[in-house]
């Protein structure tokens, strides 16, 4: 998921993008300072809010599983696209394109 | 002789008598024939003018009676049937699948601030996105 080369087309459509993390502070600070990425990245290491979203260890791997979810202007869920595969990635193209319908 | 004489005379009566009656039969023949092609005509054509009304009269009332009460109720009651359910079906899917409020959360990022998806309402979409291998 290319989020950080698109991130600009995202703040162009006035979208916040907030990426979330399972692992520990220190891992989530190091990877967003090794890529430097621009975009908030959460961290909730309880794992709570992905099993709240109903993609945590879909896999078995105790992770949460890729995924990406579009909330509207009143805070509901209007489009989500979850990892089902490896030839089924979820691209920034396809979020740009779900963006555009909203 | 004058028996005979009645007799030629009766025959000659006869005769004219006869041939009176003859006459008349022939002349009231010829008029009952007259006045029978007279009828033959007039109720010739009569007759199909009376037939055609009532066959004209008749078909369209029956058939008129028998679509104009089976279509009407039959279709009538299905439709109103089948449009009340169909509207209210349909508005119900979409506000459904479309708009379920995205369960909140508030986090810390690993850039300092805390971040709360509710915080947004109102104010910008948001792209929510779980990943890990590479960002």
């Amino acid at each position: 998921m290319e989020l950080q080369k698109h991130y600009q087309e995202f703040e162009s459509r006035g979208v916040e993008v907030l990426a979330i993390s399972t692992d520990s502070l220190e891992d989530t600070a190091g990877i967003v300072e090794r890529i430097g990425l621009q975009f908030p990245v959460l961290y909730n290491t309880e794992g709570n809010v992905p099993r709240e979203y109903g993609i945590f260890n879909l896999y078995g791997d105790g992770l949460a599983t890729g995924s990406a979810f579009l909330v509207d202007l009143d805070g509901n869920l209007a489009w989500k696209s979850i990892y089902s595969g490896i030839h089924d990635l979820i691209t920034s193209a396809d979020i740009l394109a779900a963006i555009d319908e909203l | 002789m004058t028996t005979r004489s009645r007799a030629l005379r009766v025959e000659s009566e006869g005769s004219p008598s006869e041939s009176v009656y003859v006459r008349a039969g022939i002349v009231a023949v010829i008029a009952l024939a007259v006045v029978l092609a007279a009828c033959g005509d007039t109720a010739a054509p009569a007759a199909p003018v009376a037939e055609a009304a009532p066959t004209a009269t008749e078909a369209p009332v029956p058939p008129t009676a028998t679509d104009t009460p089976a279509p009407p109720p039959a279709p009538t009651p299905q439709p109103t049937a089948t449009q009340a359910p169909q509207p209210a079906a349909t508005p119900t899917p979409p506000p459904a699948p479309a708009r379920a409020a995205a369960v909140d959360f508030s986090l810390p990022s690993a850039q300092g601030p805390q971040y709360t998806l509710s915080s947004f309402a109102g104010q910008q979409p948001v792209v929510v996105v779980f990943y890990r291998a590479f960002w």
